[in-house]
């Protein structure tokens, strides 16, 4: 049996693939494109590529609003990725921040 | 198999409505959400509370509980004679158990969560289907579970690249629609250029899916261990550079450690403590081309122990020096006064 051994290279989700991940439909993921709660790289609908940041906060809602049976419309979703953006920027910052307090310690 | 007390852990009655069920669902869900809630075992407390949801909510799936009985949490137990029906009825067993009689050794080691699962997914299914068009649950695809896993990896591993073998318990079918966790070693490289907080999806490298369906993806993330020095974000490096009072304000050339060994730097003279200084380049590297850049952030270090010498040196400069750094304060209060 010869071992596989995958290569990790950046993840980029197609819009058919940011749907299935996110479990929302085209049309909202161009709602939501539109407003600018999601960037994609990319000019045409066809060609848009999600960066992993933006799989990450799709999964994270997905749970939510089907772990807690939440049926949102597109503006709801709109706000519930703008919060989770925020709150993973801050989370980000605070694991810096705790860090950098462990280094000056040392 | 162990028992579980799902009225328990929703706090209701046995009685409880279909009503009183999701109010008291809700209520611990918007409690111990992973995502929402600041219990840091919240993970753990939720996915409890929604095992204990998934089955009370569905109403043959709560008659099959009622009939395992009472028993105390953690209690082994089989369920009694005759239970098998409901597992069958529910068309999601097929010939998993008791097909032919009832074999209560069936239920040994099985998890009662996915038991009540498993029953889930086969009703879905037989309501779809029509009851009865299908024999058993033997036809009905299963999609394979995600996964998510996490691997650590230092920052100089992050700047060189990697191999990391992961353990993973990977959620399985077997042939007869139960889940089981099967370990197995993924081993992957990790090229150059990975940052804290990446996160990677392997479309099809998840859970294996049940009868031919898909499988389940695998969600990989990367985690920078601390190093004792940098910080890292993205690609950037933050170090703390301390200097002494001389050296921030007359300037001075000092070696300042980089992934790649020590370079000299300039401080100019007069360097405010938290001033930034950047080196292009010398940060971690990007994937595919370039680098990014390492940020030197000045502090400026007291000696908390002075000698004669220097503390002779030190009431010298204080007679000397015309600096205030509280000019500020003054103005202030001129202001407000």
């Amino acid at each position: 049996m010869t071992e596989q051994i995958t290569t990790l290279e950046a993840t980029w989700l197609s819009v058919t693939e940011f749907t299935q991940v996110a479990g929302i439909t085209q049309g909202e993921v161009v709602e939501l494109v539109e407003v600018g709660v999601l960037k994609p790289l990319g000019r045409s609908v066809n060609d848009w590529s999600f960066d992993s940041e933006a799989m990450t906060l799709a999964r994270r809602l997905r749970r939510i609003r089907e772990d807690l049976e939440l049926h949102l419309d597109v503006h709801a979703l709109a706000l519930g990725f703008r919060l989770l953006e925020r709150i993973s920027e801050l989370e980000s910052a605070l694991n810096r921040a705790q860090i950098q307090q462990l280094q000056d310690r040392t | 198999m162990k028992f579980k007390d799902y009225y328990e852990t929703l706090g209701v009655a046995r009685d409880a409505s279909a009503d009183e069920i999701k109010k008291a669902f809700k209520k611990l869900a918007h409690k111990y959400h992973p995502d929402i809630s600041k219990d840091p075992d919240g993970e753990e407390k939720f996915k409890a509370v929604n095992e204990a949801y998934k089955t009370l909510k569905d109403p043959e799936l709560r008659k099959a509980y009622d009939q395992l009985g009472r028993h105390n949490p953690g209690d082994n137990f089989q369920p009694p004679p005759g239970w098998e029906q409901y597992a069958q009825g529910s068309g999601g067993m097929g010939g998993g158990f008791g097909g032919a009689g009832f074999d209560p050794s069936a239920f040994e080691g099985v998890d009662l969560s996915d038991l009540f699962a498993q029953m889930g997914r086969g009703r879905a299914h037989a309501g779809r289907a029509g009851a009865g068009a299908h024999a058993g649950g033997q036809s009905f695809k299963a999609p394979g579970q995600d996964f998510e896993v996490t691997a650590h990896i230092s920052l100089d591993e992050a700047a060189k690249g990697t191999m990391i073998a992961l353990n993973l318990d990977m959620p399985e079918y077997d042939a007869q629609g139960r889940l089981h966790r099967v370990p197995q070693v993924f081993k992957a490289r990790i090229p150059k250029g990975a940052t804290d907080g990446q996160k990677m999806r392997l479309p099809g490298k998840g859970g294996k899916g049940f009868n031919g369906g898909p499988n389940g993806d695998l969600y990989l993330n990367i985690a920078l261990h601390p190093h004792p020095l940098f910080r890292a974000d993205g690609h950037n490096l933050f170090l703390d550079l301390p200097v002494t009072p001389w050296e921030a304000a007359l300037g001075a050339e000092i070696d300042v450690p980089t992934l790649d060994g020590a370079v000299r730097m300039k401080i100019p003279a007069g360097t405010p403590a938290g001033r930034k200084l950047r080196l292009g380049g010398r940060g971690l590297p990007k994937p595919k081309e370039g680098q990014g850049d390492l940020y030197v952030i000045v502090q400026v270090a007291t000696p908390t122990e002075l000698n004669d010498a220097e503390k002779a040196l030190y009431h010298q400069l204080a007679e000397a020096s015309t600096f205030n750094p509280r000019g500020h304060f003054v103005a202030e209060a001129h202001r407000t006064h």
